[in-house]
């Protein structure tokens, strides 16, 4: 049997090449309709087709659009999977999607080319029986001709569709393909440098460099303690959940909302020290387990009050261990022992009182509660970084113009702080008001701003193409641009992916403009992201190749711009951080 | 401590005025929306005409709800962008503490700034100043309902917590007129029902009822919220013309039941200062523009109409195929504005109307009318809470107020109509014409919750 894919992904702009894990996923899911082997159909792109806001609200574009990556492969395939799961967290399809994909399914279930061909709805979650949407396909699914699955494996199906996914072998093959919450957590956790006061007794104990914050992976945070709950507590009622959050809002927000989910009380210690006396176990949640003074008062404070009590205790973060993630380790207190469970081990840099360096210098200390309130990068910040991970010549000195010495280790840093950066360019485009709906960032392919790019690709959602530096000011460009808009579904194997985007964003534009009245536009619009601007070279070539496909600028934006007063007039131009190096260098004399 | 956001300065003298003589709006201690709404047509039925000065006196409101807030924001905006001044009464004293600590953490004060562009205390009586931090004496203090800012000193340190966070949405409001993406907006809202707010997931998950709730398991009401009712009720208000302020705003009710407090309804108000919905299919109809789609959906509704004294005029049943003309009335218009099909969009700002798209490439496709579905969002919207979560939709628009809810069986069998039970009752009701215009559309959305076991 041969299948095709129509991968929709909600909130994005461009196409996107399918991950290999979803690859697989698709293949697994695919199997499980099938009585025999099953292979791809011939030329099923494998790109994405993007959900953009426009296209959920317009029918006819969204059917143009879905028949033009399905027109090369259809006639090849028995089973067409249609993936509107993707990113997890999406909405419900509206009257719009379904509307489409219903013109869509009669349509390629009645042309010639058809043989007994059956589609497969991947759903965030199942449609209800009373939906006006779900009503209008419910003579698909009566016939065979259709099946509807939704993440938590609730299927929807009648006996005449045939072999179809069994809900429990689903759902793990989801799981596999979204990767173990505790990835996406240690992925998304933030790390915000500052100059934090840590207190024992009511008395100034220490000074960390850094907070650690959850804020970005609350949901995964829900799901790890629903697996966590669900594997170490098989009797609900002889467990009390506890949890200690002072300042860290996102463990509440996370302990609290498992909670609602599971009918489960959970108290925070830290407001309302409320301890079963005859509780069997105690399961004690924590942000982090640094110095174990906390955990050890805290441990004994139960003890007092649930003499009986077996402890266990769940870190999402702990320091002093070894890199090896997640685990567990054992915690003395007392006469006894608890066995802590990790989710992450962290590096934390620790000042004893007159040791801090930040203290020495009079640094005001850093609100835990709002570590972050400014835009742009801080001077703190920016130079913590620096001094962390230390200077270097700067490498892959474009042609252009002169090397600029020795400076920050932009690739370790960007490394190290991905999500930190990539939360403050993202924090920076946002308050600007700089954020479109589905935004698209452009970008050079390499190393350094390479990372900021994933994390903004996969934390935040955001379309990000990136332009090898070979290609930039380049005149192949001309080329790709004669040929027909939507042949990039047909291309898409034989060309670089970021060929493939641009022309993706130049065909949704032409269909985009269809039916109409502002026909032609709006065009897309992009910002333009570099590590560090010198001298506007990269910049410009990025902003040309972008006017090539008729993308509009929004801004461009450097992690860090060396030459802040030589701003092109005509667009807008920011930064995390500016040195004014160029004008320091052109002093010096130094190259 | 917390206190109103806004300090005062020397150099702008808002509490100039004293209110003491002006004619006066008197809420009363429960101000429920129709409460208040009541209290503003009393006091216009025996004044005119417009007064230059007008106090809105809240001294003796003791519970109030967001609706409120949001009709007396777009009564302010009217009368302040027409030149006439309206100042304010706080909640008073020890009783109107609470509700003094809900404006706060409704973020009531940067609501009307972002409509009005001035400051909450332009609008505050002089005399009750004395609430707000930096005034002379003593502000509100111990604020129980502050979104962040609450700090406890434990012997760790200081604590922060927000106790009922999942409760409380404050204000959110979006100025138009300078955004050329709208989409932005949308997304912007979009963006905390999907991944935000986990707490108020989880919790609305649970709580959320469901028609057919031996069904309810195998779906995520949530997500239908978040999916259809947001954002239809978001992408509505965007397409209202003029619409120059979107506002979105949110809460869950408590109650005390078995002698508990708890959670007992969740509400979402979205108002626009746009040109009604009726009277933008008035204009197309006086065009001569097409404003119906077709569509294979269809709705009937059981449809009260009411006089301004609140008493029935006439019922009727009326169905989603009755095509609008120019001699339609405005209580119908409104009421076709539900209808599968019929769009307010009609001045194109989105698409083509029907008869440009009909020349345009329209794609040829079996299942006729599966492609032609624009009209259809307050259809969906009313879908989804009405008929899925058994809960209300009220519009008010211009001088109309409607409201849609499930028509029990037992409402049908009194009327003794014959046909098939519609799935909604309709009220419709022109309010006192002695008043201003409601400025905009208001949507209301209620929905109740489950608090068995809660």
């Amino acid at each position: 049997m041969k299948y095709g894919v129509l991968p929709f992904r909600f909130g994005r702009a461009a196409t996107e090449p399918i991950s290999p894990s979803f690859d697989k996923f698709y293949a697994a899911v695919a199997q499980m309709c099938a009585d025999s082997n099953v292979v791809l159909a011939r030329s099923n792109s494998p790109i994405s087709v993007p959900l953009a806001y426009e296209m959920i609200s317009d029918a006819q574009l969204m059917f143009r659009i879905s028949s033009a990556h399905l027109e090369a492969w259809i006639g090849d395939a028995n089973l067409v999977i249609i993936d509107l799961a993707n990113p997890v967290d999406q909405i419900l399809p509206n009257h719009h999607i379904i509307g489409s994909l219903n013109a869509l399914i009669r349509y390629y279930s009645t042309t010639a080319n058809s043989r007994k061909r059956r589609f497969l709805l991947l759903l965030p979650a199942m449609l209800a029986e009373l939906d006006p949407v779900m009503q209008s396909i419910a003579d698909l699914i009566d016939d065979g001709t259709l099946a509807a699955i939704s993440n938590n494996g609730i299927s929807l199906r009648s006996a005449a569709f045939g072999a179809s996914p069994d809900e429990k072998r689903y759902v793990e093959a989801l799981a596999i393909a979204h990767g173990r919450p505790e990835d996406a957590i240690r992925r998304k956790l933030v790390r915000f440098p500052g100059h934090f006061k840590r207190y024992a007794d009511k008395r100034h104990s220490h000074c960390t460099s850094y907070y650690f914050d959850g804020r970005l992976c609350e949901a995964e945070l829900v799901n790890y303690l629903d697996h966590y709950f669900a594997s170490i507590d098989p009797t609900p009622s002889e467990t009390q959940i506890l949890y200690h959050a002072t300042i860290s809002r996102w463990l509440s927000n996370a302990v609290e909302a498992f909670g609602k989910r599971r009918k489960r009380e959970v108290t925070n210690l830290a407001l309302d020290f409320r301890v079963r006396e005859d509780v069997r176990n105690v399961t004690l949640v924590l942000p982090l387990v640094d110095t174990g003074n906390t955990l050890d008062t805290l441990c004994n404070l139960i003890r007092q009050r649930a003499p009986k009590a077996k402890i266990r205790v769940l870190t999402v973060l702990a320091t002093q261990r070894p890199l090896s993630e997640p685990g567990s380790f054992n915690f003395a207190f007392g006469s006894e022992e608890v066995r802590v469970d990790f989710i992450a081990a962290v590096m934390q840099q620790r000042f004893a009182p007159g040791e801090c360096p930040a203290c020495k210098l009079n640094i005001e200390a850093t609100d835990p509660v709002d570590p972050d309130p400014f835009d742009k990068l801080s001077t703190h910040a920016f130079w913590a970084l620096a001094m962390e991970l230390g200077f270097e010549r700067e490498e892959n000195v474009p042609p252009y113009r002169n090397s600029l010495g020795f400076i920050p280790a932009f690739k370790r840093i960007n490394d190290m702080n991905g999500p930190f950066l990539a939360y403050k360019v993202h924090k920076l485009l946002r308050s600007s008001r700089d954020l479109p709906a589905n935004p698209i960032v452009i970008c050079p392919q390499e190393d350094g701003v390479g990372a900021i790019a994933n994390w903004l690709e996969s934390v935040f959602g955001i379309t990000v193409i990136r332009i090898p530096k070979t290609y930039l000011g380049s005149d192949s460009i001309a080329q790709e641009l004669a040929s027909p808009p939507e042949a990039f579904f047909l291309n898409s194997e034989a060309q670089p992916a970021w060929l493939t985007q641009l022309q993706s964003l130049r065909y949704f534009q032409e269909e985009f403009g269809k039916g109409r009245r502002v026909l032609g536009s709006p065009n897309y619009s992009v910002i333009i992201l570099d590590e560090i601007n010198s001298s506007g070279k990269t910049r410009s070539l990025l902003v040309n190749l972008a006017a090539k496909f008729q993308l509009n600028i929004i801004c461009c934006m450097s992690l860090v711009d060396f030459a802040p007063f030589e701003k092109p007039s005509e667009m807008r131009v920011t930064s995390l951080y500016e040195i004014d190096l160029v004008s320091v260098r052109d002093r010096r004399g130094v190259h | 401590m917390s206190s109103l956001p806004i300090r005062i300065s020397a150099h702008d003298k808002p509490g100039a005025f004293e209110t003491e003589g002006w004619p006066t709006i008197t809420l009363p201690a429960i101000a429920v929306v129709r409460a208040t709404e009541r209290a503003i047509d009393s006091f216009y039925s025996s004044t005119s005409p417009e007064p230059a000065q007008v106090c809105l006196d809240m001294s003796r409101v003791k519970y109030l709800e967001i609706a409120s807030l949001q009709v007396m924001t777009a009564f302010l905006a009217m009368r302040h962008r027409s030149g006439l001044v309206t100042k304010i009464r706080l909640p008073a004293g020890e009783d109107g503490l609470k509700v003094r600590h809900f404006l706060r953490r409704w973020e009531y004060p940067k609501a009307l700034h972002s409509v009005t562009g001035k400051r909450f205390d332009f609008f505050v009586d002089r005399q009750d100043l004395r609430y707000f931090s930096g005034a002379p004496g003593t502000g509100d203090t111990d604020n129980p309902y502050s979104p962040t800012t609450v700090r406890y000193s434990t012997k760790y340190g200081e604590v922060v917590y927000t106790k009922d966070s999942y409760r409380f949405f404050g204000f959110r409001s979006w100025q138009l007129s300078d955004r050329a993406d709208k989409a932005a907006v949308v997304e912007d809202e979009q963006r905390r029902w999907k991944e935000a707010e986990r707490v108020v997931a989880e919790t609305l998950r649970r709580k959320l009822i469901v028609r057919n709730a031996d069904k309810a398991q195998r779906i995520e009401p949530e997500r239908y919220l978040a999916s259809r009712v947001v954002l239809q009720a978001m992408t509505n208000a965007l397409r209202h013309p003029r619409a120059s302020v979107l506002q979105a705003s949110s809460h869950m009710t408590q109650a005390i039941a078995d002698q508990r407090l708890v959670d007992t309804s969740f509400t979402l108000v979205y108002w626009d200062d746009g040109i009604p919905m009726h009277a933008t299919l008035r204009e197309a109809l006086d065009e001569e523009k097409p404003i119906i789609f077709k569509t294979a959906n269809r709705a009937t509704y059981l449809v009260v109409y009411k006089n301004s004294d609140n008493r029935v005029d006439r019922i009727r049943v009326a169905r989603s195929d009755e095509i609008p003309s120019k001699q339609t009335s405005e209580e119908d218009l409104l009421l076709s504005t539900l209808f599968p099909g019929v769009t307010c969009d009609v001045t194109g700002q989105n698409r083509l109307s029907p008869s440009d798209l009909e020349r345009d490439d329209l794609v040829e496709v079996p299942g006729d009318g599966l492609l032609d579905i624009p009209g259809h969002g307050l259809f969906m919207l009313v879908e989804v809470a009405v008929e899925l979560l058994q809960g209300s939709v009220s519009f008010r628009c211009g001088d109309l107020f409607m409201n849609v809810s499930p028509l029990s069986d037992a409402a049908w069998r009194r009327l003794r109509l014959e046909g098939q039970k519609p799935p909604y009752r309709v009220k419709i009701q022109r309010r006192s014409g002695c008043g201003p215009r409601f400025l905009g559309n208001m949507v209301t959305v209620r929905l109740p919750l489950e608090h068995q076991g809660a």
